[in-house]
């Protein structure tokens, strides 16, 4: 099943065409890696699929919805969970309330102030444990987010997308920063975490998404020059010229 | 344990709030002492946008005149209940805000800010242009003060000290509605609108939404303020929805410190204090408060509350049973 589609889908900044006609369909299930070099528009495909980019023309569909007109917010309700490039969390507030906030925003995202049922608050509590025990920070419920070392903050970014509970989970490039220590890590977790959900996953480096992705899209220019399992985009001659050629 | 000492902890703060409403009447006129508490409920109003929502509104005067222009006419010429008169107030100040906020909500920044300051300006000329409903420059007089009617008892508030205790309980019950306000998981997402708005907004917050509601509450809060001061001297200035007003609201409520619940009170104690016993004394006062304003910017950028929170950490330091340092940081 396709959850995920894009239709001819362009982007444009002035001159620049970030985004050209490009097709995605991520399939429920599976771990999708959209990979390119620095500058390919893989974050700003990203980003007009979540809805932060308005695109110029073309569409996105969302469990065969069109939603390429929803805002950010309406896309996040109808379960696209999304985590940044650049470190983008709630600095001042604890790593347990940073999650909190996206599990809340799941249960009831309405702007009225009524009380909580006290058992939802408990299973929003147990909600979030979970998460934080699935990237390893439950230790660190307590700390303001501001406190935790960057290879930290950025798991902390894949859990507050993942308190989302969201039906898709798209990171952008997760380990953006990282030491090769806190790569592997990060790499093991979205390992795990793509056994229970969809994931769609942006990354500059090639070699780190052959072992966990099930499709390989890559992106050139801001097209989509090669699309397929790993083994398939690994002796594909036009992502070797992409990639290697520039080496 | 640590939760009870949290519990404590807590309650800490309520217990000084009390006292200084039971010792302030010792330390100065009644009728300072009372406005003390008026602009303490303006300020806790301001900062729940300030502090909490991370919006600074330079137009809180906007809300608080309408109360006091609300109350006092309906006082005048109804003669209502105070109590409902400050029902409607609240309502009026909360009305207008919800127009105002929707309108500036739109823009943010310095655009959202002089939003907020244009209709402060518009609301004060309708007030000086309207002057056979509202006095003009001259003020509304005659708001009178008729007694609280409870059914089963009537307390009489015209003595300063009766209406000292009256506007210190509405003070009360007003802080603690507006602590369990910033509590609440609504205030949470304010908080989380404040530190990162596009990061709430990808959670699925319509934080537009969230910042109008914010804002209402804030201005039927301060629409209250301002029906307790027309109350408290018997007249309503133009003063209450001119600009200036909305500007010592800043001030007060950035002096006593934005991050904490508290700050905006100790800052209303002190400013109102400062206004109203060191000008009397002393006319150029105002340079006492910009002095103790740039002091604060330079050194104490959480306000006066942070003065409180380092003597703090030095104590614990010292005593060695401070928090444990959270820091493990690798890089």
């Amino acid at each position: 099943m396709v959850i995920l589609r894009t239709e001819n889908l362009t982007v444009r900044f002035g001159a620049l065409t970030a985004v050209d006609r490009v097709n995605l369909e991520v399939q429920a299930g599976t771990v999708h890696s959209v990979i390119g070099p620095n500058g390919a528009g893989k974050t700003t495909l990203f980003n007009s699929i979540a809805g932060e980019v308005r695109p110029v023309s073309g569409r996105v569909f969302f469990l065969d919805r069109d939603i390429t007109h929803l805002t950010v917010y309406q896309r996040a309700q109808l379960g696209i969970g999304r985590s940044f490039q650049r470190t983008n969390i709630f600095p001042n507030l604890t790593v347990f309330e940073n999650v909190w906030l996206a599990a809340f925003a799941r249960v009831r995202p309405s702007s009225l102030p009524a009380p909580v049922p006290r058992h939802r608050l408990s299973e929003l509590k147990d909600r979030v444990y979970e998460v934080l025990g699935e990237v390893g920070l439950a230790d660190r419920a307590g700390y303001r987010a501001a406190e935790l070392s960057h290879g930290d903050q950025r798991l902390l970014e894949v859990a507050i997308a993942l308190g989302l509970s969201p039906k898709v989970l798209m990171l952008d490039e997760p380990t953006a920063g990282l030491s090769p220590e806190e790569t592997r890590l990060m790499m093991g977790v979205i390992k795990q975490l793509g056994r229970r959900y969809t994931i769609l996953l942006i990354e500059h480096k090639i070699h780190l998404v052959m072992e966990v992705s099930e499709t390989i899209s890559v992106m050139h220019f801001g097209r989509i020059i090669a699309q397929g399992p790993p083994e398939e985009i690994r002796k594909n001659p036009a992502v070797q010229e992409a990639y290697l050629g520039r080496r | 344990m640590a939760k009870l000492r949290q519990r404590v902890g807590g309650f800490i703060p309520w217990a000084v709030l009390v006292i200084l409403i039971l010792v302030l009447p010792d330390l100065t006129r009644p009728t300072v002492a009372t406005e003390v508490w008026v602009f303490a409920v303006l300020a806790l109003a301001f900062n729940l946008l300030l502090g909490y929502t991370g919006l600074l509104s330079f137009g809180q005067a906007t809300f608080f005149g309408t109360g006091a222009y609300t109350a006092g006419l309906l006082l005048i010429h109804q003669r209502v209940h105070p109590l409902a008169a400050l029902a409607a107030a609240a309502l009026a100040g909360g009305l207008v805000a919800a127009v105002i906020g929707y309108l500036c909500i739109r823009r943010i920044g310095l655009y959202f800010i002089m939003l907020t300051f244009a209709f402060n300006l518009m609301a004060y000329f309708i007030v000086y242009q309207a002057s056979s409903i509202t006095g003009g420059v001259d003020g509304l007089p005659g708001v009178p003060r008729p007694p609280v009617n409870l059914y089963v008892l009537t307390w009489d508030i015209r003595s300063g000290i009766a209406y000292y205790l009256f506007v210190s309980l509405i003070f009360l019950l007003c802080a603690i509605a507006l602590k369990k306000v910033v509590d609440s998981p609504f205030g949470l997402v304010l908080q989380a609108i404040r530190e990162n708005e596009a990061r709430a907004a990808a959670l699925g917050y319509n934080t537009a939404a969230f910042k109008r509601v914010a804002f209402i509450i804030s201005g039927a809060f301060s629409g209250l303020a301002g029906a307790l001061y027309g109350m408290l001297f018997g007249i309503v200035p133009i003063d209450t929805i001119y600009w200036v007003t909305s500007g010592n609201v800043v001030f007060m409520t950035l002096i006593g410190g934005t991050t904490s619940f508290f700050g905006p009170i100790v800052g209303a104690v002190f400013f109102i204090w400062l206004a109203e016993t060191v000008s009397v004394r002393w006319e150029r006062w105002p340079l006492i408060v910009g002095l103790v304003f740039v002091f604060v910017i330079f050194f104490f950028r959480g306000g006066f509350v942070e003065v409180w929170h380092r003597a703090y950490g030095l104590l614990a330091r010292l005593t060695q049973r401070g928090q444990p340092k959270y820091g493990h940081s690798k890089d």
